[in-house]
């Protein structure tokens, strides 16, 4: 029963998540009052399917799509102002908001049965790791998406895009950094190596390599406008592949979409 | 020589060290892992390859030359104040403020805004917040120097060890070389990491009737005597370079063979290559004779009998069931199977020949890794370092602030020196100044 109330709150959800992309897109104020809703049934969701796995949304991709989706919608909450009431101004945060419906739905095409985690899971580590992991995402995800305002428009499209392009790399650098971090740690004390260079992880510090370029790029050569937008660019299908190729392509650690291999 | 660290410190050469490893990364390592190429071989390319150790040992260079041409203007920069007799040039962008200079209303004012360590003069104050940030730089760097000569270190031989070890419940692992089932090298034998302990425990679950591994775990006794806890996720340190891990478990029956004479063998804790259910493994008992018994076992954790057929209901070991077969083999190798499918749960005893086979006890075995790596709190302390610098930089960017009389009113100034928000920081500055705050 607990299975079937998660599922009714995370469609309801998603429901008004894509609604509320929708008004975003639209610049109807109704976005915000929508999103909330959506951020809210969400957080049912996740907290009853809670209940029944004894873990946060974190393992496989239905449950990464949950946690990615529920970050980057609070995260326009927050940046489009909370106390605001208008439309979702930004040209950045509506091309980000659309991102919601769009990773949900891609959770759509996986396994959504809820399981306990597997032993290798079973940490405080790894829910740490899991927590920079997202808000890394989200972060980086809208400095991607101000790079393609500035790449496409021009930075006088949206006030301080400039700024905030660089701003985003930056946060998002230091929450990139503090997965790989805890994630380094974590891989220690599982396998006694620090980083196993699997697929997951080359495309991690090809990432954290890219950003670091950006970042010397800007404080060291001066880089902005749409310079600095197509290198912010560049470095997207990477951030993608980082977050999302291990729902692909399984031989990596990060693989979570267990196959039902039953016993008798 | 100072030519020689500018350019190895240079942003043009970190840049292009930069672009030449994403380059590396991207051509050699990723078409390789699509290609399914193990994991061990990819890391031997990336630790071993000329290639790559090169672009290593560059940014090594690169590194330290970073933090040796930076660190002392890094310094002078954080402590940089300036003195109360004259007041700090105030820059064009300045804005004003209709209100008069009062020295308590602007103390307040920054420290509302978060300006600490003022300095005041006559008709002027200045503050700033984050003193310290730009030694983050250096910090990040040197960090990033640290875990690179931390990789270096693990690197040489003898600096890291790794064994595997197959205890079973009621066993002592003494550290001896031949307890380890495997090992990475061959050490000479004082280089075994000094470990001991004994194995009190091993718990393992699985999720309903399916192959999802969901605890591992268990408790095992150190030579103190005190018991600790360990799981996959959660090893058991014995110091900070040295840790006893769980990897896997299996089953591990205890034998005890016997005939009118007495005992031939046992009780042998047989630790055995039986999981999953399907899987069959033999031991072998040496006979009176000059033969021997070859005793195959296939173990079905949680057994049921469906259709007539000998099935494990989940992959749990909840009530055991074990299928032998027993072979003799004779001492010139001819093999003839004396006992076919036979089934036995722990406690119970099967016949062949006059002999009596007994499984006392089903047990089950941990497979342990045994590390040691003498550079893993470099490597720590160089990671905490890389993200204390980062933060402290990029997180915590370094602001100054400075309020000047101008007639009637005060022209307020404030600086970021890594996001350059200055409008907006003196615009916050301004409003905490007007509304008196």
């Amino acid at each position: 029963m607990m299975t079937t109330a998660s599922m009714l709150f995370y469609w309801l959800g998603a429901a008004s998540l894509i609604a509320a992309a929708v008004l975003g897109w639209r610049l109807l104020p109704q976005w915000r009052p929508m999103t909330w809703a959506g951020v809210g049934l969400l957080t049912v969701a996740a907290l009853l399917r809670w209940i029944v796995t004894a873990h946060p949304p974190i393992f496989g991709t239905f449950e990464n799509t949950i946690a990615a989706g529920w970050m980057i919608a609070l995260y326009v909450l927050i940046a489009a102002g909370v106390r605001d009431r208008g439309p979702l101004g930004p040209r950045s945060l509506r091309y980000l908001l659309a991102w919601v419906p769009m990773l949900l739905a891609y959770g759509w095409f996986f396994n959504m049965t809820p399981y306990p985690l597997t032993i290798s899971e079973r940490s405080i580590i790894v829910d740490i790791h899991v927590l920079f992991a997202w808000l890394a995402f989200a972060v980086l995800l809208h400095a991607a998406m101000v790079a393609l305002v500035v790449a496409t428009r021009g930075a006088d499209d949206e006030p301080g895009a400039d700024h905030r392009l660089f701003k985003g790399v930056a946060t998002g650098f230091v929450l990139f950094s503090a997965m790989l971090a805890v994630g380094s740690i974590y891989s220690y004390l599982l396998f006694g190596t620090w980083y196993a260079w699997e697929l997951v992880e080359t495309f991690a510090f090809i990432g954290w390599l890219g950003y670091g370029a950006v970042i010397h790029a800007r404080l060291l050569f001066g880089w902005k406008g749409k310079p600095l937008a197509y290198a912010v660019l560049s470095l997207l299908p990477v951030l993608l592949a980082t977050f999302w190729i291990w729902s692909i392509y399984s031989n990596t650690y990060h693989f979570f979409d267990i196959p039902e291999i039953r016993a008798g | 020589m100072r030519n020689i660290v500018s350019v190895l410190g240079s942003r043009s050469f970190a840049t292009a060290l930069i672009l030449s490893w994403i380059a590396l990364l991207a051509v050699w390592i990723i078409p390789f892992q699509f290609y399914g190429l193990p994991t061990e071989q990819l890391q031997r390319i990336v630790y071993q390859e000329p290639f790559f150790q090169l672009v290593y040992a560059l940014i090594v260079l690169n590194g330290v030359a970073c933090v040796v041409v930076r660190l002392r203007s890094k310094i002078r920069q954080s402590i940089k104040m300036p003195g109360s007799s004259s007041c700090p040039r105030v820059p064009d962008a300045a804005l004003a403020v209709e209100v008069g200079f009062d020295p308590a209303r602007v103390s307040t004012a920054l420290r509302a805004a978060g300006y600490r360590r003022m300095v005041e003069g006559d008709g002027w104050a200045w503050g700033v917040r984050n003193r310290w940030s730009p030694l983050g730089t250096v910090a990040s760097h040197a960090g990033m120097v640290i875990v690179a000569v931390g990789i270096l270190w693990s690197l040489q031989p003898g600096a890291v060890f790794s064994g595997t070890a197959l205890v079973a419940e009621g066993e002592t692992f003494t550290g001896d070389a031949a307890q380890y089932r495997s090992v990475d090298a061959t050490p000479a034998p004082d280089e075994f990491p000094d470990v001991r302990f004994t194995l009190r425990d091993v718990d393992t679950s699985f999720y309903r009737d399916m192959l999802l591994f969901t605890q591992l775990d268990g408790v095992l006794e150190t030579e103190s005597g005190s018991r600790r806890r360990f799981s996959l996720a959660s090893p058991h340190l014995v110091s900070p370079t040295t840790m006893v891990a769980v990897e896997d478990f299996g089953y591990a029956p205890s034998v005890t063979v016997k005939d009118a004479r007495g005992v031939i063998d046992g009780p042998v804790i047989h630790k055995l290559k039986v999981f999953p259910p399907g899987s069959v493994d033999t031991f072998s008992v040496h006979d009176r004779g000059a033969g021997e018994f070859e005793i195959a076992m296939e173990v079905f954790g949680d057994a049921e009998v469906r259709d007539g057929v000998l099935r494990s209901k989940s992959f749990n070991l909840t009530d055991p069931r074990i299928r032998v077969d027993v072979t003799r083999v004779t001492s010139v190798g001819a093999r003839n199977v004396i006992l076919e499918h036979a089934v036995v749960a722990p406690g119970d005893s099967i016949e062949f020949e006059g002999v009596t086979l007994q499984v006392d006890e089903m047990r089950e075995f941990g497979v342990f890794r045994i590390a040691r790596m003498t550079p893993a709190p470099l490597l720590a302390a160089g990671l905490a370092l890389v993200m204390l610098g980062l933060t402290m930089r990029l997180a915590f960017p370094r602001r100054e602030a400075l309020v000047a009389t101008d007639g009637d009113s005060v022209l307020v100034s404030a600086r970021q020196d890594v996001y350059r928000e200055n409008d907006m920081l003196q615009a916050r500055l301004a409003e905490l100044l007007a509304e008196g705050r």
